[in-house]
């Protein structure tokens, strides 16, 4: 139960907590956006791999995220990482061979296409990893907020998104803590949620799903009955009591971001290789 | 099956921002057939320390022994850990949630058949304990979601009883039962008990202690302040002080006639019956 609990906000005081959770939401999606760009060779493109990498490990070090958390939370994917290679070999490429099986040819691209897949989602679980343990789940609303506000204009409800958004994410600890306890309370009757037989198992998560679900339907209810006993209008125009301020450290880290931004853009578009300049074959 | 707790530390969260330290070098002993109460304020690690007997939390370090099974931090498998759920049984806080069979009587007979008893035996065993916790046989094919509050407590502390427990743990059973009803389910707690039934009860209602506990033992901030029987603990004004303890009205109406010079024994009085009989006997002594 307890890992499950990854990503949840840690209170530290860090550079990165500190930061404006504006800024490190539009942190998140410029460097997603980085991790998708393509360059001109897999030798380059490994090589930006490795640069991203060593810049989201330092953030992950000045947040106080510990590389052993990330890689429990990868833990269960490792069957997907597997099913992916399957796949990627299966799927007929071009370019180099590596080894040929009875005339059936795994590529070179085949490995790295799934090498890149690999990456790109630790890559993208750290920098989500970062954003959520140094954020608190309601701030990161507000942003989200303000940064949809222009959205109001095409009548898009902002407002109502961003509510459903903090009461799923305010839920979220409620939930996990209701699930230890029903789970606790239903293996006190001898349910083993552990091992047993298929069916068994069934019937052990049906122990838990329902009493989950009653209690989650119940929990909305009385939430709405006391949001609207206290005069919640959706469409009402509210002032906040902490307001986010924007400060220096978040304009140099925008600047910061922008750099790296523009810098991979310009590595992209003009096809430059560094291997080639230096002459270094592959 | 005596349980024993010996040098038990219990962490939440260890090694995390998180991390809180529950419980502190708990050392306590439970004889085989006492009416236990565990009392201490909201926090104390009440809850916590109860969950050890039977296995659902292990100790971060320690050991907890309940009859011949053995708790501790490093044995990774605990033998038979299925049977000591069977003769320990545990009713949460609010043990209602834990509901979810199609009609009454199947959620009963839930606990027994995970204990491969067959079905006839199961379902006996849950109409016994339904009739016992005094749930109406009309009500065994209706669904438990449309029974009332405390009838929904009744339906999920017979899903325990219907195992047969040989220890029974109760987290604060009568929270939020009208007062009638929290009487009949003391009275079925200490009809268990004298057919030897080992009953640990969390409360915060001192009046219970007095009345149905041979032993109570008081929590303060993680650790075991003092283990003792209920009229010790009451007659002892400093320590319901120290950790902020209400007396029983009982007791508190017994000291006040005291003060004015009755000459009462405190050690016999435990409910209103054996109050008004020393009230008798001091009036005809004088
Ligand atoms: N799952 C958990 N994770 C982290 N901390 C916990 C957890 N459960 C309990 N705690 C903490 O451990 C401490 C003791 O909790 P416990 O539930 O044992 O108290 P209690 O004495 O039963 O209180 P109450 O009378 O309110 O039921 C509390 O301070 C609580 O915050
Ligand atoms: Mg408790």
């Amino acid at each position: 139960m307890k890992e499950i609990a990854l990503g949840r906000y840690v209170p530290y005081n860090s550079l990165i907590h500190r930061l404006d959770p504006r800024l490190k939401i539009v942190a998140l999606i410029a460097f997603m956006v980085m991790i998708f760009f393509k360059f001109v060779s897999t030798a380059m493109n490994f090589l930006i791999y490795g640069i991203l990498a060593i810049v989201i490990y330092i953030m992950m070090r000045i947040a106080k995220i510990k590389l052993i958390t990330l890689f429990k939370s990868l833990k269960p994917m490792w069957l997907m990482i597997c099913f992916l290679l399957i796949i990627n070999i299966l799927i007929p490429s071009t370019g180099d061979v590596l080894v040929e099986i009875n005339g059936f040819k795994i590529y070179y691209n085949a490995i790295f296409n799934t090498l890149y897949i690999i990456i790109r989602l630790v890559l993208m679980l750290s920098l989500t990893m970062i954003l959520t343990s140094t954020t608190k789940p309601l701030d990161l609303t507000y942003g989200l907020e303000w940064l949809m506000t222009p959205l109001k204009l095409i009548r898009f409800p902002v407002h109502e998104i961003s509510m459903i958004i903090s009461l799923a994410l305010r839920f979220i600890p409620t939930l996990l803590e209701e699930t230890d306890r029903i789970m606790k309370a239903q293996s006190s009757r001898g349910v083993d949620f552990e091992d047993g037989k298929l069916k068994d198992k069934i019937k052990a998560i049906i122990s838990l799903i329902i009493p989950l679900f009653i209690s989650s339907i119940q929990r909305s209810e009385e939430l709405a009955n006391a949001m609207e006993a206290r005069g919640y209008d959706p469409s009402g125009k509210r002032t906040r009591y902490r307001k986010m301020k924007w400060c220096l450290r978040d304009t140099l880290s925008l600047g910061f971001i922008v750099i790296i931004l523009g810098g991979l853009i310009t590595l992209s578009i003009t096809s430059f290789d560094v291997f080639a300049l230096l002459g270094i074959e592959l | 099956m005596p349980i024993n707790f010996s040098h038990v530390y219990y962490t939440y969260l260890p090694k995390s921002p998180f991390e809180y330290t529950a419980l502190e070098n708990i050392n306590l002993g439970i004889k085989e057939g006492s009416f236990t109460a565990i009392i201490g304020h909201t926090g104390s690690g009440k809850s916590t320390l109860v969950q050890h007997i039977n296995a659902l939390l292990r100790p971060t370090s320690g050991e907890v022994t309940v009859g011949d099974f053995v708790i501790s931090s490093s044995t990774k498998k605990i033998k038979g850990l299925v049977n000591l759920k069977k003769y320990a049984g545990l009713v949460f806080q609010f043990p209602e949630y834990q509901l979810f069979e199609e009609t009454v009587l199947k959620d009963v007979a839930f606990g027994p058949k995970n204990f491969k008893e067959n079905n006839k035996v199961a379902f006996d065993k849950a109409k016994k304990a339904l009739l016992s916790v005094g749930i109406d046989e009309n009500l065994f094919d209706k669904s438990p979601f449309e029974l009332s509050g405390g009838q929904k407590r009744r339906v999920a502390i017979a899903g325990i009883i219907a195992l047969e427990p040989k220890i029974l743990v109760l987290d604060e059973p009568t929270a939020g039962l009208d007062p009638k009803g929290a009487k009949e389910m003391m009275n079925l707690f200490k009809q268990n008990n004298e057919n030897g039934t080992t009953i640990i009860m969390i409360t915060h209602d001192m009046n219970n202690v007095l009345t149905y506990c041979n032993q109570v033992v008081v929590m303060k901030k993680a650790r075991v302040e003092k283990v003792c029987t209920p009229i010790e603990l009451f007659k002892d004004d400093n320590i319901l002080h120290n950790v902020g303890l209400e007396e029983p009205h009982i007791i508190s109406f017994a000291k006040k006639l005291i003060k004015k010079g009755l000459n009462l024994n405190l050690n016999l009085i435990r409910d209103l019956n054996s109050l008004v009989d020393e009230i008798v006997k001091a009036r005809k002594n004088k």
